[in-house]
């Protein structure tokens, strides 16, 4: 058997050169964990060293000591054993039943305020105050940031333990008396500090870098959170534990009520989320937690939100003028409340649709292509709802299919012919083009059936003296694209008038679906009248700054709504969904209300190969990868930061982490434009560097216009 | 600053010394993450094989006897503590087949340039036992036999495995080639 190494090629000695090259530092915060695991090991290191000096000098000593000893009683005591001294039982030893020693103190009697700003919140018990600082705490850091979530902090006695409820939450910690141990095992006596920290919407899940993903051997999930917590205690900085069999009890207010919603765990050796069964969640049968349909999560997400009847803000796209859209939007809105323009029929039954849904699948005629009435041969198309309207371009001229003609260029359908002429005049077509080909026009036709092509020439009719081919072709081209132009604009117009609608609503249409708001407006039309002219009085329809200040007003007042809508709701210490888990826990840590699913309905979606630079080109290396959906409040990271999911025409917007904690943004408008062929395996996304404007879970909400 | 001899640095890391402890680190850490780099499928895994190789350097610091270079003993520590890493998160990763492999399993990003940079991205996609090997044959110059003893796998395993992963590597740097021109 060959034992020596064999000689490397150049390509390996390229791939070695290289790989001995690499040169990258590991994360500021290396240190600090290594050192913290070392610690107990650097006491055992510091013992061993000790004995090591000290233990030939303690033998010596014994040595001298037993021979002492034995002198001095030699022929004392002759053959009787020295009396054992009988041992001194301390006020703290447990008594005979092996109970812990009980403190007099009650729990929460005398924490301190901690020493920060004044805040505005205050525990429940005995009236204690401390706060909920403003300042990010320096605790855990989950991803690459640092960590800004505001938590509350709170000093209290070990002895006496502490009750504790977020005046924000309502969620509520109560740690006995004298059930807490420091690293080492022993039980901490003396004034200790309660960190606690809720993360209860998505710009604080992005500020705090947690990953919001989980696995287990069935494989990979999402997290559709209802809320997490963290609680830890300290002393000196030091990390305390409860004591063996001690519990302290916990009672949480999920922000939503998540069907089949579990308890997870946040193993911070593995970085990874353990599902943790618990009486107080529905369902605990098996050692693995429910999994929900995306549907679900969507269903489940809206359902808060319709209690709360909030619009969200319109996805604008990247560079659109906001005064544009809302000029465009108070026009549009004053001419369908006056009757100027008429609300069409599929515009009222599917507002939703985006623009390109609507291009795409809305601009259908009825085409037919009908016969001269003696000349067999010559025939022209007719749209009967009068959707295609440069076809008037063809009056007094027909087509023909000369002999050279007849061959269809591709046809997915079997061409109907009747008595000798070449198409069914009863079959239907939704859409047509015509184009010039080398004298020779071109018809394209779909429908239903499928799609035809082919070729025909074009005549005019025996009284058109004027015929010109060239003339006719080209004023059709100018009529398709005024056509195309106009109903673009109409779509254009329509969209912003609904996207903008909310910001002139009063808050009971806001629980409208905008389907049945378009109704309300077209049967209370002198109300919206009055509105929307009051709206062009004002000037909104055609002065730019008054038009981004209305603008700019919606969007702060919505972003406030938004930000503040849980801390409003739970002023009475109640949250909406009624919900509370009572819980107990032995550990101190990171706690998650979830519930888990993957994408898609029947399988779930591709993914593709990701790079990301910068518009001035910069490669960005991703360490996590962040991916939102405003209006399904969908959030969640990926666990693999090489890839995203391919989601064509959803507003997806993806965040980006590095391994040094700078942040990118693709807006939400930008995937969704994005053309991701199905058989294209990677995509270079041009991402934004948004790292010094997302500092914070408000400037995360601004960011993100939530 | 002055700089603290070795041995006394290293007296008094055995010691339990956490400031001793720390030069050391600084002094080493930049080297020994390039290592675990090569070995994990990532940064973070990196992260950990990382930490996990400096709790075992302070720990059997007290073996070393100074006989050979120190960074030797440190890389041998740190490779083994990588294994063993890999080792606990699968045990049968390194003996795992596979031959369907595609290069479009691979993600190349067309910005990409053939730098170190490159190079270990393309060798953390690699399967566990394909990367592990590599390494140990690349870089780290072990025979066959000698990792085939290592992993617990059949020396035959490990030269199929060597020889896959290098035609992968050659795939995937043509195809980056190819993409920058």
């Amino acid at each position: 058997m060959e034992n020596k190494p064999s000689t490397p090629s150049e390509f390996e000695k390229l791939l070695q050169r290289h790989l001995e090259q690499t040169d990258s530092s590991p994360d500021n915060d290396t240190w600090a964990r290594i050192a913290a695991q070392q610690r107990g090991a650097n006491l055992l290191l510091r013992a061993r060293y000790l004995a090591k000096i000290a233990l030939p000098i303690a033998a010596a000593g014994l040595v001298v000591l037993a021979g002492w000893w034995h002198l001095q009683h030699r022929g004392e005591h002759g053959a009787n054993p020295p009396a054992v001294p009988e041992p001194k039982i301390s006020p703290y030893q447990p008594g005979a039943a092996g109970n812990p020693p009980v403190a007099v103190s009650r729990p929460g009697i005398n924490p301190e305020v901690s020493g920060q700003e004044s805040g505005d919140l205050s525990s429940e018990a005995g009236g204690q105050q401390t706060q909920r600082s403003g300042k990010p705490y320096p605790g855990r850091q989950f991803g690459q940031r640092l960590n800004t979530v505001p938590a509350a902090s709170l000093r209290f006695q070990a002895e006496t333990g502490v009750r504790y409820q977020s005046p924000v939450s309502g969620t509520s910690v109560y740690i006995p008396a004298n059930s807490l141990i420091d690293a080492h095992g022993q039980p901490v006596s003396g004034e200790v500090e309660l960190l606690f920290r809720e993360y209860r919407s998505i710009p604080d899940f992005l500020a705090s870098g947690i990953p919001m993903h989980y696995g287990d051997e069935r494989g990979a999930f999402f997290f559709n959170s209802g809320g997490m917590f963290e609680v830890r205690v300290h002393q000196y900085g030091e990390d305390l534990r409860m004591a063996p069999g001690r519990e302290y009890d916990l009672t949480f207010a999920p922000t939503a009520q998540l069907t089949d919603a579990s308890l997870y765990y946040y193993n911070e050796s593995d970085r990874r989320w353990r599902y943790q069964p618990d009486a107080a969640f529905s369902k605990m049968d098996g050692s693995l937690p429910p999994v929900v349909t995306e549907a679900e999560v969507v269903r489940n997400n809206r359902a808060g939100k319709a209690n709360e009847c909030l619009p969200d803000l319109p996805l604008l796209p990247t560079k659109a003028d906001p005064a544009v859209w809302i000029k465009d939007a108070v026009q549009t809105g004053l001419r369908l409340a006056e009757g100027q323009l008429k609300m069409p029929v599929w515009f009222q039954r599917n507002s939703s649709l985006t623009k390109e849904q609507v291009l795409n699948g809305l601009e259908r005629g009825l085409i037919r292509i009908v016969r001269h009435r003696d000349q067999m041969e010559f025939f022209f198309p007719e749209d009967v709802n009068n959707v295609y309207t440069e076809l008037k371009a063809f009056k007094d001229c027909y087509f023909y299919r000369a002999s050279d003609t007849l061959n269809n260029l591709t046809t997915s359908v079997v061409i109907k012919s009747k008595n000798g002429f070449p198409f069914d005049p009863n079959e239907y077509w939704q859409r047509i083009s015509i184009y010039e080909e080398a004298g020779m026009c071109h018809f394209w036709l779909y429908g239903e059936q499928g799609m035809s092509e082919f070729y025909a020439k074009l005549s005019g009719s025996t009284g058109n003296k004027n015929f010109d081919a060239e003339k006719v072709l080209a004023e059709y081209q100018r009529l398709r694209e005024e056509r195309q132009k106009n109903f673009d604009e109409l779509v254009n117009s329509l969209q912003r008038f609904i996207q903008l609608a909310p910001a002139f609503q009063t808050p009971e249409e806001w629980c409208m679906t905008p389907e049945s708001w378009l109704t309300y407006f077209e049967k209370n039309r002198p109300l919206m009248q009055k509105r929307y002219a009051a709206l062009v009085k004002a000037g909104l329809s055609t002065d730019d700054s008054k038009a981004l200040a209305a603008w700019n007003a919606w969007r702060n007042r919505l972003r406030d709504l938004h930000f503040d809508r849980f801390e409003q709701a739970n002023t009475a210490k109640k949250n909406k969904t009624g919900l509370e888990f009572a819980l107990k826990f032995t550990n101190f840590g990171l706690y998650n209300c979830d519930q888990i699913y993957r994408l898609g309905t029947d399988r779930e979606p591709d993914y593709i190969y990701s790079a990301y630079k910068t518009s001035d080109g910069r490669r960005v290396v991703p360490a996590s990868v962040s991916i939102m959906e405003r209006n399904s409040r969908m959030f969640f990271t990926l666990p693999s930061a090489a890839s995203v999911p391919r989601l064509p025409g959803r507003a997806l917007d993806i965040v980006i982490t590095d391994a040094g904690g700078r942040c990118y943004h693709l807006p939400a408008a930008d995937y969704a434009r994005l053309e991701l062929a199905t058989n294209q395996r990677s995509n270079t996304f041009t991402v934004e560097d948004v790292t010094e404007r997302t500092r914070t879970p408000r400037e995360w909400a601004e960011l993100l216009e939530m | 600053m002055t700089e603290i001899p070795l041995e006394q640095l290293l007296s008094a890391c055995r010691r339990g010394d956490a400031r001793a402890q720390r030069l050391l680190f600084e002094q080493y850490n930049t080297r020994l993450f390039a290592v675990c780099l090569r070995y994990a499928r990532d940064r973070p895994e990196a992260q950990d094989m990382l930490q996990e190789a400096f709790l075992t350097i302070f720990r059997d610091l007290g073996q070393f006897q100074g006989n050979g270079a120190f960074y030797g003993w440190l890389h041998r520590v740190t490779v083994r503590t990588a294994l063993q890493h890999l080792r606990r998160k699968n045990p049968l990763r390194f003996a795992e087949d596979y031959s369907d492999l595609q290069p479009n399993d691979f993600n190349i990003s067309p910005d990409m340039e053939l730098n170190s940079e490159a190079i270990l991205q393309m060798v953390q996609q690699l399967p566990p036992g394909y990367r592990t090997v590599f390494n140990l044959h690349c870089v780290e110059a072990y025979s066959y036999p000698e990792i085939a003893a290592e992993l617990g796998i059949t020396e035959s395993s490990v030269r199929s495995q060597y020889t896959r992963a290098c035609k992968h590597l050659r795939i995937l740097v043509d195809k980056l080639l190819t993409c920058s021109l």
